[in-house]
């Protein structure tokens, strides 16, 4: 039991003179990425999503969605509920996007502006990834209620990403995401976002629920919870504006 | 008096079918035995199964709470597990809706012209990942023809109660191929509230192009294969179940205008024969689209009939005799999509090689000439001030063999089109206007809308179509239909 427990210590010793120093050798653009991983499984995914949106004197707005994610750039959000809306479905691919209306029955090209249109945008829903999209920056590290955290900047290099900029607050021991600022292309702060319920989804902890409040309008939030997550090998095809009137629920 | 009991008839026969509880109890389960506990109440269920599993569990709850009916744990189990046999044995999902369409003319004598129920169901399911199927269908009753003798016996035979069988086919998918069989809807063309390159599908325009679009096409039997390899699809459709524009009988609201010089009265118009089902008769055509840097551009071939006859005539005595007729006619299509900053830009053109045009020359034998002429649309969409959306659309048909003799054309006729819409109060209110002007004969369409979600279910909109303009165009030949109306949906 002595031996065991000495040969334990002396491998928790190796481990942490070898891995020490590769994670403080990480860049913040390595930071990023294994918060990615954390946000969101690399593997194609399908996923139910629920948004609740509350607005001071207004009533509250809930919806579902179906979600598809393939890759980092091709994304699915299909509306489940409520009724009114039901059938609705937004395909994202990279750059281009297309809206599918029931009454319509075709799928209509919008811009990215649409796409951002609303309570949440459907970037928020989909939950996609920030490496690759943004450049980031490490600013500080921050202790808060005794955890040590990184705070990032991450600046766009696209034209399709759904902020300008983002301050993200991530845990230096897991690399958690716990918060996040957003701010417009123009510089304008829009919202905050906070990452919380860690529950195991897709064979792992992650965030079930995002809490997004709206920098101006005090009382103005939205909360997007993940009920469900599962691994799903996607065609690529059903990625396509020709496949959104044979989507499923 | 009659009537209302066919209406309360009709509500009731949807709300047992909304609610499904037929469905349930009629359907066969998987056990003899099998026992569904079914309360039937007025509050219809977004997620049927989802509710279903709610009063098992209360009915679970009550059984615990009153010894009397008191059953052992296993026996519950027993029971959701048998109800889960049955959702996984039925493969389905029903949805749909109930809706109510009412219309009040706008001018003297403000006549009540439309006050139709409609019932709209929906199922779908999958016998595996790559086989799915979908039926739909729905039943009309217009009130109208019960309070009103705003319209003929013709009228009331053609659209007082129709049942229809909508969309219904079966899916399959295997590697890039995805094939349609059935009852179907085939959409091409990127134009908003108007129909361009949307040329597959016979429309009904017994209300001209007010109704939703998804509701103007009919859904014809046939085939549609696709093949998706990367940013390229293609697609092959045999349509052998072929239909034809409906138009309504004379005396409906939007009667269409013969093709007829002023001041001629007397005229005999005998029915067309349509072409029958059959591989023979078949509507064939190909569409191919690539996306390439963002531009989404298609081509497309349709050898097909004329959705709607052509306008043989003969002239007896001063008497036109109009002897309509359905012709083979070819489409060739192009389309393409792009967004350049937050500007999304879209086009179509659509050239029809050998077009038959109704001629104003009582010299001529039978009415008509050939020509080919081309319509092309150019459209963009933004947002402003990241609420109002806004769509602008120009358009054109250009005519290469006009002759003056054509009847109610020009050489070339523009027109344009605006839609405007934004939505309010986290999207329950949604305000709408989409005008379409013609500027041959100048004419127009206005067409304001206000929508407000009630609950999650249902809605109601009040909006009016405006028609104004020439009487030698269409807009303006209606503007004596202009009308108010409302409606109220709900979906399930």
């Amino acid at each position: 039991m002595k031996k065991n427990s000495m040969m334990f210590i002396v491998m928790f010793g190796l481990a942490c003179v070898f891995v020490s120093p590769v994670l403080a050798q990480l860049t913040p653009d390595e930071i990023v990425e294994k918060v990615d991983e954390i946000r969101n499984p690399s593997y194609d995914n399908k996923s139910d999503v629920s948004v609740v949106s509350y607005k001071p004197n207004r009533p509250d707005h809930a919806t579902r969605y179906a979600v598809w994610i393939k890759g980092k750039d091709k994304t699915i959000v299909k509306t489940t509920e409520p009724e009114n809306e039901r059938g609705q479905a937004l395909l994202m691919r990279e750059n281009d996007f297309w809206g599918f209306f029931p009454e319509v029955s075709k799928p209509i090209r919008i811009s990215l502006q649409q796409r951002l249109n609303g309570d949440v945008a459907n970037g928020d829903i989909a939950r996609t990834n920030f490496s690759g999209d943004y450049s980031a920056k490490l600013l500080r590290t921050e202790k808060i209620s005794g955890k040590d955290f990184y705070v990032l900047e991450l600046l766009s290099n696209k034209d399709s990403t759904t902020y300008g900029k983002v301050i993200l607050w991530v845990m230096t021991e897991n690399f958690w995401p716990v918060k996040a600022e957003f701010y417009a292309i123009s510089g304008r702060y829009l919202k905050s976002c906070s990452y919380e319920d860690y529950k195991t989804i897709a064979g792992r902890l992650r965030p079930s629920k995002l809490v997004l409040k709206d920098a101006v309008v005090k009382g103005q939030y939205s909360v997007i919870t993940y009920n469900d997550m599962v691994q799903a090998e996607i065609p690529e095809k059903n990625f396509t504006k020709e496949y959104l009137n044979k989507l499923s629920d | 008096m009659k009537n209302q009991k066919l209406f309360c008839l009709i509500f009731v026969v949807a709300f047992v079918l909304m609610s499904r509880a037929v469905w349930a109890e009629d359907a066969a389960p998987p056990n003899d035995d099998f026992v569904m506990p079914v309360i039937v109440d007025k509050k219809a269920p977004t997620s049927y199964i989802q509710k279903m599993l709610i009063r098992l569990d209360e009915f679970e709850k009550n059984l615990r709470q009153n010894q009397k009916y008191l059953i052992v744990e296993d026996q519950l189990a027993d029971l959701k597990k048998k109800y889960e046999d049955f959702q996984d044995w039925a493969h389905i999902k029903i949805h749909g809706s109930l809706e109510n369409q009412s219309a009040i003319k706008m001018y003297q004598p403000n006549s009540v012209t439309k006050l139709r129920n409609q019932i709209y169901l929906t199922g779908s399911g999958e016998f595996s990942p790559t086989f799915k199927y979908f039926v739909s269908g729905r039943f009309n009753y217009d009130s109208v023809f019960a309070v009103s003798d705003h319209y003929n016996a013709g009228v009331e035979s053609d659209q007082k109660a129709e049942l229809e069988l909508r969309d219904t086919y079966i899916d399959y998918s295997t590697g890039p191929w995805d094939i349609r069989l059935g009852k179907q809807q085939v959409v091409w063309g990127e134009a908003v509230g108007l129909f361009y390159a949307d040329v597959v599908n016979a429309k009904d325009l017994r209300e001209f192009i007010l109704p939703d679009f998804e509701f103007i096409r009919i859904p014809e039997w046939g085939a549609s294969v696709e093949f998706t390899q990367g940013d390229f699809n293609s697609q092959l459709i045999v349509l052998p179940g072929v239909e034809f524009d409906k138009t309504g009988v004379p005396g409906t609201e939007f009667t269409y205008p013969l093709p007829l010089p002023n001041n001629v009265t007397p005229f005999t118009v005998t029915d067309p024969k349509e072409p029958k089902y059959g591989f023979d008769n078949s509507k064939i055509g190909t569409r191919v689209s690539y996306l390439i840097n963002g531009l989404d551009v298609g081509a497309f071939f349709l050898n097909s009939w004329t959705s709607s006859p052509v306008m043989y005539r003969t002239i007896n005595a001063g008497v036109y005799n109009f002897n309509p007729d359905y012709e083979r006619q070819n489409i060739f299509g192009v389309t393409f999509s792009k967004e350049i900053n937050d500007y999304v830009c879209k086009g179509e053109a659509v050239y029809y090689p050998d077009a038959r045009f109704s001629v104003n020359d009582p010299t001529d034998f039978d009415g008509i000439k050939e020509s080919g002429y081309v319509d092309y649309l150019l459209g963009v969409d933004h947002i402003f001030f990241n609420k109002w959306d806004v769509n602008v659309q120009y358009t054109q048909r250009w005519i290469m063999d006009f002759e003056n003799t054509f009847m109610n054309e020009e050489e070339f006729s523009n027109g344009f089109s605006f839609r405007l819409s934004r939505n309010w109060f986290s999207r329950k209110l949604t305000t709408e206007f989409l005008a379409i002007a013609e500027l041959r004969a100048p004419g127009f369409l206005y067409r304001p809308k206000v929508s407000y979600a009630l609950t999650d279910n249902l809605k109601m909109a009040v909006g009016a179509d405006v028609f104004s303009g020439n009487s030698s165009g269409l807009f303006g030949y209606f503007r004596n239909q202009s009308r108010w109306y409302t409606e109220l949906t709900y979906k399930f």
